[in-house]
């Protein structure tokens, strides 16, 4: 991917601890990485390795111990303010008291100048997300996948540019997962945002991804980033071809490696 | 039996009527509630115990339809200073639980004052509330207010901080403002803990407002059970009980009927309609 001369997220020497009981626990070491305009980039390792930890100090809700964040030049902070960052939580985080129209408008309703920006009217979003005919549901009416969906259409609403999630489908059940999967990515061929995505799952990071950077824990470093080369647009069908599984079976071996098992 | 949904103003509200016939609720409570009725009956009249030690439920019943408007005038006295009481003090409560959510600071300032407030026996503040406020509904009013003061503050406070962490990591990275994140979020979150709150509070709020016509009043329950203890009224005096006590049992009943509209949305409320 050719690489614009700024890119859109910048991190470098980032380290970030978080104190336990048993003392400090190194949580991000040493981490720099850049994300070029219009990049799906995944965060891939296992469980505690800091990804979530990573996402958040990029979101701007934890502040480094040291290092440099700058999203288009910018502070995550300003960022915020800004309304660059689509954030997507592991769980929906929808507010169960408001209807799926009224969770979705959530941003809106936060900065009203908003909605003249993201352009994409309530209605628009809940035909993307698939959702048509759900408008007046409560969550609690919903499907763990439905729900997903709903908090994908909320930070969509955002009217962002930098898309953050953090195991958005770690909730859902493996055949939904799979769905879902090329759903984010059909709307993401629409216009190719920015998207740091954080899995577990070495299928799902290279179904996604333009990059993977694999993560090892204790302390969390991006110990390699590999380019994925596959042809986009990519569909499910994918996942059983030669060069998809040459990808999951070098990183699964380099994951392996780093576990020392 | 089916649920019943229906639209106002856009918001699709929905009433979760109980699985069970209703009369499979209420029918065994009313049954026990006549046995325990008849057996009172039965026994005063066998015993030939003297009205002015425990009238006969018949008898307090003739004494409560011979003259209804006295108790229904001194009924209403007594709710209007509780129901005034407990919106005082759930007021007072929810600034007091607004500024302690808001800052570690006054919540440790505040609260041990808030707990001084509860361990005061309410009936050891009653008199020094008549020298200080007179004889009017004010001091029964505020004795309410005093008794429901503190479950609302407590509750509020750990309702606005019961906040789903990602809904407010969601809010934080879209730069809402605390006071944005505490009407669309905290407040919100917070009323399962108020109602909770509420049910306690309101039955309260009674007690509260008939200590206070003990100390000084001539009108409303409270001091009908005073007067009539005096001339060992037993009649009057049970009849003012009755009436208090299907007061407390109404404004029970009305309050979570609003708990159930209101937390629609709650996991307690909700029956399994997933699709």
């Amino acid at each position: 991917m050719d690489s614009p001369a700024q890119p859109h997220l910048h991190a470098s020497g980032l380290h970030k601890s978080f104190d336990t009981g048993d003392g400090r626990i190194h949580v991000v070491d040493d981490v720099t990485l850049e994300v070029a305009h219009g990049e799906f980039i995944s965060l891939l390792g296992p469980s505690g390795c800091g990804k979530s930890t990573l996402l958040r100090l990029v979101a701007g809700l934890v502040e480094p111990d040291s290092g440099v964040i700058t999203i288009d030049g910018r502070t995550p902070e300003r960022a915020q303010a800004d309304r660059e960052i689509g954030y997507v939580l592991q769980e929906p985080a929808l507010l169960p008291w408001r209807t799926v129209a009224a969770n979705i408008r959530l941003p809106l309703d936060v900065d009203r100048h908003a909605g003249d920006e993201g352009g994409a009217n309530v209605d628009d979003l809940l035909t993307m997300v698939g959702l048509d005919g759900f408008a007046d549901y409560y969550p609690h009416q919903l499907s763990g996948g439905m729900q997903q969906r709903t908090a994908l259409a909320r930070a969509i609403a955002v009217g962002a540019s930098l898309f953050l999630m953090d195991e958005p489908f770690g909730a859902l059940d493996e055949i939904t997962r799979a769905s879902m999967r090329y759903e984010l990515l059909r709307m993401w061929e629409a216009d190719r945002k920015t998207v740091v995505f954080v899995t577990h799952s070495i299928a799902e990071a290279v179904a996604l991804s333009d990059r993977v950077a694999v993560m090892s824990a204790r302390p969390g470093r991006i110990v390699s980033v590999i380019d994925i080369d596959l042809p986009r647009p990519r569909s499910s069908e994918m996942e059983r071809e030669p060069d998809f599984l040459a990808y999951t079976s070098r990183i699964h071996d380099l994951l392996a490696q780093r576990q020392g098992i | 039996m089916k649920n019943l949904s229906f639209t106002i103003r856009n918001s699709k509200f929905a009433i979760y009527l109980p699985k069970l016939p209703v009369l499979l609720y209420t029918l065994p409570p009313a049954v026990a509630l006549i046995a325990v009725g008849v057996i009172w009956e039965i026994w005063t009249r066998a015993s030939n115990t003297p009205e002015y030690i425990i009238p006969a439920p018949s008898v307090i019943f003739a004494r409560l339809f011979e003259d209804p408007g006295f108790f229904a005038g001194h009924g209403m006295v007594t709710l209007v200073e509780a129901i005034g009481g407990f919106l005082l003090g759930t007021a007072v409560a929810l600034v007091g639980a607004t500024l302690m959510a808001h800052s570690r600071i006054i919540e440790r300032s505040l609260y041990p004052l808030a707990i001084l407030v509860k361990v005061t026996p309410v009936v050891a503040v009653a008199p020094l509330f008549v020298i200080w406020f007179g004889f009017g509904p004010f001091p029964k009013i505020l004795i309410a207010a005093l008794i429901t003061f503190f479950p609302v503050l407590v509750n509020g406070v750990t309702g606005f901080r019961s906040v789903d962490p990602g809904a407010l990591d969601f809010m934080r990275s879209i730069r809402a403002s605390r006071r944005q994140v505490f009407l669309l979020l905290r407040v919100p979150s917070a009323t399962p803990y108020l109602f909770a709150a509420f049910r306690v509070a309101v039955p309260l709020s009674v007690i509260g407002a008939v200590v206070g016509e003990w100390f000084s009043a001539d009108r409303g329950l409270g001091s009908v059970i005073i007067v009539a203890h005096s001339n060992l009224d037993m009649p009057t005096l049970f009849a003012a009980i009755l009436v208090l006590s299907v007061m407390g049992i109404a404004l029970t009943i009305l309050t979570s009927v609003l708990e159930k509209r209101a937390l629609f949305w709650h996991d307690v409320e909700l029956g399994s309609d997933k699709i």
